[in-house]
């Protein structure tokens, strides 16, 4: 992932220019670290050597990284604007705090004036209202505001920070955002209990949102859940900023008891354009052991104001009123200083924050020195948790249109994506809500917070956890389990001034305290939470760790019973998921799960739409592609082919070699013709031998011929013809020698034909040489037959060598074979004495030999083509002699007919055919001698070229 | 008399036929191509009307109708299952249904396949194998001189054209070498009986085209002469 250095997107590994504003993305590929000046490999979060913070370099604008722009979809989505402001400077966020405690410090004075801004509420029931936070609303008119506001920051959650960031990417306002940063960072409020549960949803929501894909839930069910006084705190006066109040807050306000309305009011009357009604909700949730603690601090606050605001930057999760928490939060440059000794400048700035404030945080970290990594850490992870806020634009729209009741959206889908947890025992706190804790203790201050990564992957704990307090208190039915955690787990700059409270708090234990402490059961994640905080290179954090400070102080809450559990919110009551709720919760919670129609995007005006994937905003894990320097052509092929695309296509076209004029091909092809034509018709013309034939017959021949002469009278034949006219005039000579030599032999000849136009032929053969014959004249059917033509090829070969009458029930007249007297004793081709193929091509011949010759030992003779010859042959030389006999060609009728004439010349009429045969073939000869001889010579001519 | 005519026009439309066919030799022309559709549009009518005269009818329909007047019921189920094959392969030039068609060409197919591998195994196969290694019987059949250098012959041949026609990578072990070597001289060798089996296949083919040549021309000049001996 690569963040912009102008914005801060997160962009793509490879990316050459930023999505969101296309600023260019330079590649780097070592990340210098800004504490100790170390190279780090450009993944590193964190530095190898002194584990500063190293991302922010990449991303020079933190507050965008920490709310990263949303991709996809039309949901809502983070205006430039809005992102140029969150991304400011480290040291913008710094100046903006010397502007914020201004409205803090009034609002502090007129809360000791008015004195129990709680008490004051007549609608409040103080039964809703943990004792801690009772307790701590008691001591505010008692205390100076710069106390509340310092020990709320050290004591309040760092899971409510979370929202801080979130609160502020939605407030975040254009023309100051710096000041309203340092403003709520300056004035960061007390942990209300309702407060704590609004924000705490939020992380939650994310978590939930993450693990099911509806991260989008998350940012709007934080909105509509979001207390009243939240969201007026947050929200600037209408007048002069209404869009900047963020849809959290719209939906904390809803929720927020009276009393706090009243503070919030109260405190907005004198500062309306401050966030001063945070501090008031602040500190009416603080709980009484920090309320006391704090005059022992006010003595030191010139000293530690500053640290105190850099605490304040880096646990800003009570404040949902932050404008930009964000950057206070990711800042790498405010996470470093706050390692690194305090600037003087800082001092100078901080000293305007409210004395309380800076009073506990800088004897912590002094007390608690191995902490401040972790806190350092916590800082850096937080800006994990802000992308799943809601985008500033998208939130400014949300308040125009988010009605008083929270969403219901998030009513509804809340119990799905909590279901596959398991349900929790009755005395523990629900595993749902100890999701929601687990999420939230991402943003606990002094625990290394889990990345965005382990937002993703986090896997929840099987053990219920236990919530944040104020939640647990706010448990209306079952009783919340406070885990007892031991002492050690405690921050010791929280673990010295907490014990005094807890003393007085043991001495009146409250009834809803003592189911607390019935609690048997203290979940795993929670007592085994390790001391101290993960590797500072690791941007993920197990999500079910607890901050140690948080652990501690919970169980301490809990041993102590000083807690007083209250009324779960309606909002957070709407999370819970509907297999888990009582009876009497769902009727409360019906009205909740009222679903608003979107608002903005494509998908405005639907109800029950799923929103975006938070995931997509959430920024992974930073793994800077290592940039591939270009490769050294150290191969010969590599160099070729760089040589080959380099080259310049050549101009010069290839020569072509010129062709010979068509007209001398032409008339030396027609001289051809014309020598062949006349070579051959001149022994037909003449009808007599130009040469003496002294024919001397093969064996194959003189088997043929002996195989006929031995056949004796009444001997059946069948005579295959397989050529068409076509072939006719070479293959007749043939039929002609062979049929007329069985006929002379009187066998009873056969005929039949594999092909369609052969038995016309055949027909007219037999016809010819019946005639010729007196024996066989006229004799058609008793002496001779012709089966016509037998379809199928190799299968009809096989059919006849079966039965004749199912290859061919009829002869080729129609008539049917057994009123063809020659045919009484014949059924079948094994019942011929001799088959003779007269075959043009090899195939007719093969089918002969394979389906009937062979398998069923039938004597086969063939006179066959001349080309088919070479191909016969073999199955004449077999052992078996497939092949009793054979002739090819014109030679071979010519031979076998002297032969059968006993004559050592042929026929005259065939010793013509022989010697035009002879005649041509020596013009072929010549023909190929001297094409050879011009090849020849072209090809030398050729080579010397 | 008729038939004198009829054979005389026959014979007219057959020579002049056969020129138009020669004329092909001047180059491609119209008269080729005239003779060459009518060659064509007679050849395939004339298969179809044996084919329907021969199968059709003679081994389908004309059994059937007499068997359906018979009531020969065996015979109608017989007759039955062609026809529906037949039927089936009418299928095949509709998409849609031409699946049905499918069972015929797997009838079809399978009964050719079966009888080509078994033929040529049995037929072709195993009788050459037998007679190329068995020598004794060129021994036997042409005297021991020739006999044993025919059969030498054509062994060496067969065994160098199979391998000739050996395809493989380079193999290692001790003997790759030997066999390499083996199959390249030997295959070489092989090679060599490759061409000569094909010079001989050209040569025999020019034989047979010649023949049909002189077939053609001697049925002109005896055209020719027996119309101007009959005329």
């Amino acid at each position: 992932m690569t963040y912009c250095p102008k914005c801060g997107t997160a962009n793509r590994d490879g990316s050459r220019f930023c999505n969101n504003c296309g600023e260019e993305l330079s590649p780097q590929t070592h990340v210098t670290c800004p504490d100790c000046g170390t190279e780090n490999p450009a993944q590193n979060l964190f530095c190898s050597e002194c584990r500063g913070r190293l991302m922010p370099s990449l991303a020079p604008s933190p507050g965008a990284e920490a709310t990263p722009t949303i991709k996809g979809l039309s949901l809502p989505t983070k205006a430039p604007g809005d992102a140029q402001s969150e991304g400011e400077s480290p040291s913008e966020t710094t100046e903006s705090e010397d502007s914020t405690p201004t409205w803090l410090r009034e609002l502090g004075a007129s809360l000791s004036e008015e004195g129990e801004p709680s008490g004051n509420d007549p609608e409040e029931d103080p039964s809703e209202i943990p004792d801690w936070l009772q307790a701590l609303r008691d001591s505010l008119p008692k205390e100076s505001e710069s106390e509340l506001g310092d020990t709320e920051q050290d004591v309040l959650p760092g899971w409510l920070s979370e929202m801080q960031p979130e609160a502020a990417a939605a407030e975040e306002p254009e023309p100051e955002p710096p000041a309203l940063d340092a403003e709520a960072e300056a004035s960061e409020p007390e942990p209300s209990p309702f407060d704590s549960q609004a924000l705490e949803s939020e992380p939650s929501d994310v978590e939930a949102g993450e693990e099911e894909s509806e991260p989008e839930h998350a940012a709007f069910e934080a909105e509509e859940e979001t207390p009243d006084w939240l969201s007026q705190l947050r929200s600037p006066p209408p007048t002069d900023e209404p869009e900047h109040s963020p849809p959290v807050v719209e939906a904390l306000e809803e929720k927020t008891p009276d009393w706090l309305a009243q503070l919030r009011s109260s405190a907005a009357a004198e500062e309306p354009e401050s966030m001063a009604p945070a501090l008031e909700t602040e500190e009416n949730g603080e709980p009484d052991w920090l309320t006391e603690l704090r005059p022992e601090y006010e003595p030191e606050e010139p000293e530690l104001a500053p640290i105190v605001s850099e605490a304040g930057e880096e646990q800003p999760s009570d404040q949902p009123a932050e404008p930009e928490p964000a950057a206070s939060e990711e800042e790498p440059v405010s996470v470093e200083d706050e390692a690194e000794p305090i600037p003087p400048d800082l001092v100078a700035e901080e000293e305007e924050l409210p004395d309380w404030l800076a009073a506990l945080q800088p004897a912590a970290e002094e007390k608690e020195s191995e902490l401040t990594p972790a806190a350092l850490e916590a800082g850096e992870e937080e800006p994990a948790d802000w992308p799943a806020a809601p985008e500033p634009a998208a939130a400014e729209e949300e308040l125009e249109s988010i009605p008083t009741e929270p969403e219901p959206v998030f009513t509804e889908e809340e119990p799905e994506i909590m279901a596959p947890e398991p349900e929790p025992e009755e005395e523990e706190l629900p595993e749902w809500l100890a999701l929601l804790g687990a999420a939230a203790t991402r943003a606990q201050p002094g625990v290394t917070l889990p990345g965005d990564e382990a937002l993703e992957e986090m896997e929840m704990p099987d053990e219920p956890s236990p919530f944040q307090p104020a939640i647990i208190e706010t448990e209306p039915e079952p009783a919340a389990p406070m885990p007892d955690i031991e002492a050690g787990e405690v921050p010791d700059w929280l673990a010295e001034h907490q014990p005094d409270v807890l003393e007085e708090e043991l001495a009146a234990p409250s009834p809803i305290e003592e189911e607390l402490t019935a609690v048997p059961d203290v979940p795993g994640w929670l007592s085994d939470l390790p001391e101290g905080t993960p590797a500072p290179g690791e941007p993920t954090v197990a999500p079910a760790e607890e901050a140690d400070w948080l652990v501690s102080t919970e169980s301490d809450w809990q041993e102590d019973e000083i807690l007083t559990p209250a009324e779960i919110p309606a909002w957070l009551l709407a999370l819970k998921p509907a297999e888990l709720r009582e009876e009497g919760e769902e009727e409360d919670l019906t009205p909740v799960a009222e679903e608003l129609p979107e608002e903005t995007g494509l998908l405005a005006g639907l109800q029950g739409t799923l929103p975006v994937e938070m995931a997509i905003a959430q920024p992974r894990a930073v793994t800077m592609a290592e940039v591939l320097e270009p490769a050294i052509i150290d191969s010969p092929q590599a160099r070729l082919f760089a040589d080959v695309v380099g080259r310049s296509p050549e101009a010069t076209p290839k020569e072509i070699a010129a062709t010979p004029p068509r007209g001398l091909t032409q008339v030396a092809r027609w001289i051809i013709y014309a020598a062949l034509i006349i070579a051959v018709s001149l022994p037909l013309i003449l009808g007599t031998a130009l040469v003496p034939h002294s024919l001397e017959p093969t064996q194959a021949t003189i088997d043929m011929h002996d195989t006929i002469e031995s056949l004796g009278t009444g001997s059946a034949v069948l005579v295959a013809f397989d050529y068409d006219p076509a072939t006719s005039d070479e293959m007749n000579p043939l039929a002609q020698t062979l049929v007329g030599h069985l006929m002379d032999k009187g066998a009873s000849v056969v005929a039949v034909s594999l092909l369609p136009a052969g038995p016309a032929t055949a027909q007219a053969v037999l016809d010819a040489l019946a005639a010729e014959r007196p024996d066989y004249a006229g004799s058609y059917g008793q002496r001779y037959a012709n089966l016509g033509y037998i379809p199928g090829q190799a299968s009809a070969v096989r059919l006849l060598a079966l039965s004749l009458e199912a290859a061919s029930p009829n002869d080729f007249q129609g008539t049917p074979l057994v009123e063809l007297p020659v045919l009484e004793s014949l059924t079948s081709a094994p019942s011929f004495d001799l088959i003779v193929d007269l075959a043009p091509t090899q195939d007719s011949l093969r089918w002969w030999i394979e389906q009937a010759s062979t398998p069923y030992d039938i004597p086969l003779a063939t006179g066959s083509s001349a080309s088919v010859a070479p191909f016969a042959l073999p199955y004449y030389e077999t052992e078996s002699q497939q092949l009793v006999g054979m002739i090819s060609g014109v030679p071979g009728a010519a031979t076998y007919g002297a032969l059968v004439a006993n004559q050592s010349s042929p026929p005259e009429a065939v010793a013509a055919r022989l010697d035009a045969l002879v005649a041509g073939s020596l013009v072929m000869v010549v023909v190929l001698l001297i094409g050879n001889v011009i090849y020849l010579s072209q090809r030398g001519s050729g080579r010397e070229r | 008399m008729e038939t004198n005519l009829l054979d005389l026009a026959g014979t007219l439309v057959a020579v002049v036929l056969t020129l138009f066919v020669f004329s092909y030799l001047l180059g491609d022309n119209v008269l080729y191509r005239l003779a060459e559709h009518l060659f064509v549009g007679v050849a395939v009518g004339y298969a179809v009307v044996v084919a329907f005269h021969t199968v059709l009818a003679g081994k389908l329909l004309t059994p059937l109708s007499v068997a359906l007047s018979e009531g020969d019921s065996g015979q109608i189920l017989r007759l039955a299952i062609p026809l529906a094959l037949g039927l089936l392969l009418l299928t095949k030039p509709f998409k849609t249904i031409s699946w049905l068609g499918s069972l015929s060409v797997a009838f079809l197919l399978g009964v050719g396949a079966a009888l080509a591998i078994g033929g040529a195994v049995l037929g072709t196969l195993l009788p050459q194998v037998d007679a190329a290694a068995d020598v004794t019987y060129f021994v036997t059949r042409y005297g021991p001189g020739l006999g044993l250098f025919s059969g030498l012959v054509a062994l060496a041949g067969t065994i160098g054209v199979l391998l000739f026609f050996y395809f493989g990578r380079g193999q290692q072990g001790r003997l790759a070498g030997l066999r390499e070597s083996l199959v390249r001289v030997w295959g070489g060798l092989g090679r060599w009986y490759i061409v000569v089996a094909f010079g001989a296949i050209l040569a025999t083919t020019f034989l047979s085209r010649l023949s049909l040549l002189i077939g053609r021309i001697q049925f002109l000049l005896d055209s020719v002469r027996g119309l101007l001996v009959g005329g």
